[in-house]
């Protein structure tokens, strides 16, 4: 039994990765991802939603009928990304200000409507709350391997941190919407052609 | 005596992609020799940065993904060349190698290579580079030629015709010969209008694109500015109209196969052009219109293609 | 029919509600946090533009508004009376977008410093006039501030360093008119 658990998380990090592989919650993801404190900050709350939120639907997966579903659903994911903006605002406040719109918006990131309605109304508390984690870490390994790039290329520093040196001139456009664009369709076509490889 | 047996064509035609790019890299030679003795050695590198980068990524990409080594046909290198006289004097060489090589590895090979862009590469590349290094791209690094010693930065005639500093413009025969600030390729007019005879001599294009583009903004100059001829002159020779119009908007690949299609395509190259100019808070828009038109030229091709042979006209559905 | 209408609205009814629940239980224990957090912000943000004054004061709405006629300047946000006799004025002033920029200005008219509170200048470009490498420009220089001796704009950027300079010789006229009133 304990091997499956493992199973569904490995599959939440690569083999339907959600942004690499389900191509979901891309508005945040290209906004997010122009420094590496942001990725991971988002990151961390998208994942804590996805986990509650796919643990308290598998909970009530029984009571809550199925022609109402998805308004549940909403209501269940909205109060936990409630939860999160207002824990942020208090504890977490310049990560709040940075990541500004995009903590509200994780409802409709659809990631979590897709993982809910796919998985947790169907599975098991436990089994929901792995893949929760599952997803939620693959988003932010992928955020974080986005941001890397983009904030290494568009402002010459990781995590705030001058890396680069003074010699080197930022590319604005990597931070820029472009440079989102850019970077996620270089990796997934790069991912796409090392996972091809593995197939064959 | 031999008989060569092989199928159709039999008749050929003396044009080969080599032998156009060849032709238009003798009608740009002007332009590039005039930028050389102009803006003096930076415009050298930054020639030589964007030919090379072009053409060893076309090799590289080529290479690894085990298609044939095209860059005998010199297309690269014309885009190559495109995109350095597309640059301002004071953009660095680093930069040029970039974007020659963004150009040709994913607006041109990504996407099919030769005849499969859907969009301009050295246009691209250059709004790439504006959008990565704004400062390096504008501002200060518009030049005005040097003969002897400094460089002059400063305003380019387009600017100061959006901010009404009429007075300060050069005059019109100063802006043909080149003696004005703007990338290195655009400024000298006589030069590219030497390279667009050329072209239509060794008919490598035909006079629709160019005539009609520069025309119609021409037209919209006078009108914009009260009918008054000399301003309208400067308003047309200003920015990097001809460059574009000669040597961009007639890119065989991203504008329509037929002549009326390219007709529109270069009505709306101008208009989105004056637009730009007028509305936007750019003084130039060249380089925008012609890729926003790009972008539009398969709509035109759906609409103004005579329909194949044996198929029905396309009704409006 | 009724009955699988009532099923259905209960059910929800009774998420909502303890959705609520959740939500109110969680804002209670944050809202003091987040106020505690807001007032030191306000303070250090005050310090960090004028480090040479211990308390601040805030002009009410009547100062305020007295303040915004006297002056002309409706675009006026607040201002703060430091203990040693100068000012903190928050102006909103046009660069490439609207900038709210608050300015430190010292009794003998010199400034103290500035902030920018918000702004959607480009990055990299516009938004260097937030950065330190830019306000230390204006530290000590005596207003009314123009271009030459130790200040220039910002390359590509002169619509945001206008702006700045703007707010800065505004803040120091209302200076002068609060000490006069």
């Amino acid at each position: 039994m304990k091997t499956n658990y493992g199973k569904i998380i490995r599959n939440g990090i690569l083999d339907e990765n959600p942004i690499f592989r389900l191509v979901l919650g891309m508005c945040s993801t290209l906004a997010i991802t122009t420094s590496v404190s942001n990725g991971f900050g988002m990151g961390m709350a998208a994942t804590f939603v996805l986990v509650g939120s796919n643990v308290v639907i598998s909970l009530l997966r029984n009571f809550i009928p199925d022609k109402v579903r998805i308004p549940c659903y909403i209501v269940v994911i909205a109060t936990f990304t409630t939860i999160v903006q207002l824990l942020m605002e208090a504890f977490l406040p310049e990560l709040n200000a940075s990541l500004g719109l995009f903590i509200p918006l994780i409802v409709v990131n659809c990631i979590i409507l897709a993982r809910a309605e796919s998985f947790a109304s169907k599975n098991g508390v436990l089994a929901s709350a792995m893949d929760g984690l599952g997803m939620g870490l693959g988003f932010t390994l992928a955020l974080l391997v986005l941001s890397v790039i983009r904030e290494l290329l568009g402002s010459g520093t990781l995590l705030g941190v001058p890396v680069l040196g003074a010699g080197y001139t930022p590319a604005a456009i990597m931070t820029a919407v472009p440079g989102g664009f850019l970077t996620l369709g270089l990796l997934m076509a790069l991912i796409n052609k090392l996972t091809d490889k593995d197939k064959k | 005596m031999k008989l060569h047996v092989s199928s159709s064509p039999h008749v050929h035609a003396p044009q080969t992609t080599q032998s156009i790019m060849r032709d238009v890299l003798i009608a740009l030679a002007p332009a590039t020799v005039v930028a050389i003795v102009y803006f003096g050695l930076n415009a050298l590198i930054l020639v030589v940065a964007s030919v090379a980068s072009a053409v060893l990524t076309e090799f590289v990409i080529q290479k690894l993904t085990h298609k044939k080594v095209t860059i005998s046909d010199c297309s690269a290198a014309v885009t190559g060349l495109l995109l350095a006289l597309n640059l301002p004097a004071g953009c660095r060489w680093w930069a040029a190698v970039l974007g020659a090589a963004f150009a040709i590895a994913i607006v041109k090979q990504a996407f099919g290579g030769l005849g499969q862009n859907f969009m301009n590469p050295a246009l691209a590349a250059r709004a790439v580079l504006m959008t990565a290094y704004p400062a390096m791209m504008s501002g200060t690094s518009y030049q005005s030629p040097n003969f002897w010693g400094d460089a002059v930065s400063g305003a380019t005639p387009l600017s100061l015709l959006k901010d009404g500093y009429t007075a300060s413009l050069p005059f019109n025969w100063e802006m043909f010969l080149g003696l004005r600030g703007g990338v290195i390729g655009e400024v000298c007019t006589l030069a590219l209008v030497v390279g667009l005879i050329y072209l239509l001599i060794r008919r490598v294009i035909t006079w629709h694109i160019p005539v009609i583009y520069i025309g119609l903004v021409f037209l919209a100059g006078l009108i914009l500015n009260g009918f008054n001829l000399e301003i309208a002159v400067c308003y047309t020779l200003g920015g990097g109209l001809f460059l574009g119009a000669i040597f961009m908007a007639t890119d065989y690949t991203t504008n329509p196969n037929t002549i009326r299609g390219q007709a529109i395509f270069a009505v709306g190259c101008a208009v989105l052009t004056v637009c730009i100019r007028q509305f936007g808070s750019m003084p130039e828009g060249v380089s925008y219109s012609i890729l926003l038109m790009n972008l539009v030229t398969p709509l035109i091709d759906r609409f103004v293609n005579p329909p194949l042979f044996g198929r029905r006209k396309r009704h409006a559905a | 029919m009724l009955r699988n209408i009532l099923n259905l609205g209960g059910r929800l009814l009774i998420i909502c509600l303890a959705a609520g629940l959740a939500l109110a239980a969680t804002y209670n224990f944050t809202a003091p946090v987040k106020a505690a957090n807001e007032e030191a912000k306000a303070q250090e943000a005050l310090r960090a533009i004028y480090p040479d004054a211990q308390a601040f004061t805030l002009l009410d709405e009547q100062e305020l508004s007295d303040l915004k006629e006297s002056t002309g300047y409706s675009t006026l946000q607040n201002a703060y009376r430091t203990d040693d006799g100068g000012a903190l004025v928050t102006v909103l002033v046009q660069g490439y977008h609207e900038m709210s920029v608050m300015v430190g200005i010292t009794p003998d008219g010199k400034v103290a410093g500035y902030q920018v509170l918000s702004h959607t200048e480009t990055a990299n470009l516009g938004d260097r006039v937030t950065k330190e490498e830019f306000i230390s420009q204006f530290r000590g220089q005596q207003t009314p501030v123009q271009y030459g001796n130790g200040v220039e704009a910002i390359s590509g950027a002169t619509l945001s360093s206008t702006a700045v300079l703007e707010a800065v010789n505004i803040a120091a006229e209302v200076t002068r008119q609060m000490g006069g009133a």
